[in-house]
């Protein structure tokens, strides 16, 4: 097999963090990232040429000292799945800064489509990856991602036990619960709050002045009802175009929230199909057995929890518990 | 006047078994917008290149795939940005050449004395590893080797690299895809699948990237190439045609992904039952 890759082997156990800086559209600077983990060009229209940013990748470097290796090199990778591209820099050691690796990468207008990512890898000796940065997400027309609150899908409180004139009642084994979508809703979905769970509404209401822990546990809680909020709103978005025969021609929904709710998810469910089309025709083709319907829900959870960001929002949990001297966690 | 357009997707809707095996037509005007192209490609060329096609190889369409490939890829001269426009592919399936599209995939036969059922809609419609036109298209664009189409060819030598290998998203990389040319076409079809599935698990492992790095297109090179006249008799010739004047792959970094690939096809020959090398090589 390839080179001494056996698996497993030590990795880095935090991310990397890629930084991007002094972005310039054809030589002039320009507000590219206003947003965090994103560069938005969706403003430009196409009316540019080239970008360029600075890259730092910065690594943990005391953990890299822990692994068998000696020089780790650092590649930033450009990957646009609409266009098939994916291009090399390689990054250079930081002569100020032995945790930083630096560069400069060049996005070309021509090369790339819809949305591409950028990443930086960390590897070894043997070119065995130690780590990768989180990808950042290059904008080359507005995002489409729906948000759980406000957006597309409004969120609203109410007591489960009560259906006010035009509400859809709540089934009544469901009083207590936090939360409750309704995806039939004529309108479009409503995502319910329950008021009747104590303290939920202090906890989750949008506020300031919130300590590390608060901050951490609201947006935990926030997933408990977007990710399966998200499932069935994914789910029915995929039932409403399921089709009975592979063969049978793939047809985008009509309702514009699924239609959205869809163009958002599906890279998620299916990151290395490059065409939406085809994305849509692998998670609505007919299952052959229950390994196959296993799948299509494996990829609407696993699409659902990257969207809400559950685990990186469980890991800062998790890191402010430790950080307060909390134990237990 | 080479004017190319584009279709809306929902144009599926419309893509009936009838227009597929080609008893129906379809009025696709309410679904095509034109495309304003900066470098507009000889479409007008692309039918009679596909007539040429069909009759070389009036009885094994499969065959047909080696030569029309370059040859579709130096007609439509298209950047990446434009060639990766979906709606273009429809409309060059669905309005410029369909009789293409259901000679290549007459699709299945319920007994032998049937009519071919035709293509599958997504021969139509779907993107790029399954649209009859598209696939021959990007295979071209990621197998070539700058201005030579010869690994194009070796690609369709065997149908599995085109229909597996097309996917993987390791082919994106210039010099993986040069190193699969050099090692795919020697093995069986099992092989080729195996080694496959056994790169992807690799890959897990050993960052590509670092191994060998990979350039952006040489958009100076495309838009020479773009700008260049295409000629009829070079395009129908038996000498290959050339692409676009980029500078080939840098040999070391294929040397470096075929030294993986190859290690990943001998382990799985060690563990294998299976004859991973085709009878002929």
């Amino acid at each position: 097999m390839a080179g001494p890759a056996i698996f497993p082997y030590p990795t880095l156990a935090e991310a990397p963090i890629l930084r991007l800086d002094q972005p310039e559209v054809d030589g002039e600077p320009a507000p590219l990232l206003n947003r965090d983990g994103v560069v938005d060009l969706s403003g430009l229209q196409g009316r540019w040429s080239t970008v360029r940013l600075q890259v730092v990748a910065e690594v943990p470097t005391d953990e890299i000292r822990l692994l068998p290796a000696d020089e780790p090199e650092v590649v930033l990778t450009v990957h646009c799945a609409p266009t098939n591209l994916r291009t090399t820099t390689r990054l250079v050691r930081s002569a100020d800064n032995e945790h930083a690796w630096e560069g400069t990468v060049e996005l070309t207008r021509r090369t790339l489509r819809d949305q591409a990512s950028l990443y930086a890898t960390v590897d070894d000796v043997a070119n065995r990856w130690i780590g990768r940065t989180h990808p950042v997400a290059v904008h080359l027309r507005p995002p489409r991602d729906p948000r759980i609150s406000g957006g597309h899908f409004p969120v609203k409180w109410r007591d489960f036990t009560v259906a006010a004139p035009g509400e859809t009642p709540i089934p009544s084994r469901l009083k207590d619960e936090m939360s409750w979508v309704d995806v039939a809703n004529v309108d479009g979905p409503i995502i319910y709050l329950n008021e009747r769970v104590s303290g939920l509404r202090e906890l989750l209401d949008d506020r300031t002045g919130r300590t590390r822990v608060e901050r951490a546990a609201r947006d935990t809680v926030l997933d408990l009802v977007a990710t399966p909020a998200m499932v069935a709103l994914l789910n029915a978005a995929l039932s409403s175009v399921a089709r009975s025969d592979a063969d049978d021609p793939v047809q985008w929904p009509t309702e514009t929230w699924q239609r959205d709710l869809l163009e958002a998810m599906l890279p998620r469910m299916y990151p290395d199909v490059s065409d939406s089309d085809a994305a849509l025709a692998a998670a609505t083709t007919p299952p052959l057995d229950h390994r196959d319907a296993g799948d299509l829900q494996s990829r609407v959870l696993s699409a659902s929890h990257e969207f809400t960001r559950a685990s990186a929002h469980a890991k800062t949990l998790a890191r402010a518990f430790d950080y307060q001297g909390v134990d237990g966690l | 006047m080479n004017t190319c357009f584009t279709l809306r997707r929902d144009v599926a809707v419309k893509v009936s078994e009838e227009f597929r095996s080609g008893t129906a037509t379809v009025d696709v005007a309410p679904y095509r917008e034109p495309l304003h192209l900066e470098h507009p490609p000889a479409i007008e060329l692309l039918e009679p290149l596909v007539a040429e096609a069909m009759r070389r190889f009036e009885w094994d369409p499969v065959a047909s795939d080696a030569w029309l490939a370059p040859r579709l890829h130096a007609v439509l001269r298209l950047d990446r940005f434009d060639a990766s426009d979906q709606g273009l592919w429809r409309w060059v399936a669905i309005e410029v050449v369909p009789g293409y599209v259901r000679w290549r995939f007459r699709g299945r036969r319920s007994t032998s004395d049937d009519a071919p059922s035709g293509p599958p809609l997504k021969r139509f419609v779907g993107g790029a590893r399954d649209h009859a036109l598209g696939r021959l298209w990007w295979s071209a664009e990621l197998f070539r080797d700058g201005p030579d189409y010869a690994p194009v060819v070796a690609a369709f030598s065997k149908q599995d690299i085109a229909n597996t290998w097309l996917s993987l998203d390791a082919m994106h990389h210039r010099a993986a895809a040069q190193a699969a040319i050099r090692v795919l076409p020697k093995l069986s079809s099992k092989g080729i699948n195996a080694v496959s599935k056994a790169l992807d698990h690799v890959l897990t492992t050993v960052q590509l990237d670092a191994v060998a790095g990979s350039v952006p297109p040489d958009l100076d090179a495309l838009d020479r190439w773009m700008g260049d006249p295409v000629a009829w008799d070079e395009l129908v010739s038996d000498v290959l045609v050339a692409g676009p004047p980029e500078a080939p792959t840098d040999e070391l970094a294929v040397a470096a992904v075929t030294r993986i690939l190859r290690s990943v096809a001998d382990e799985i020959r060690a563990e294998t039952e299976f004859d991973l090398i085709a009878a002929a090589a």
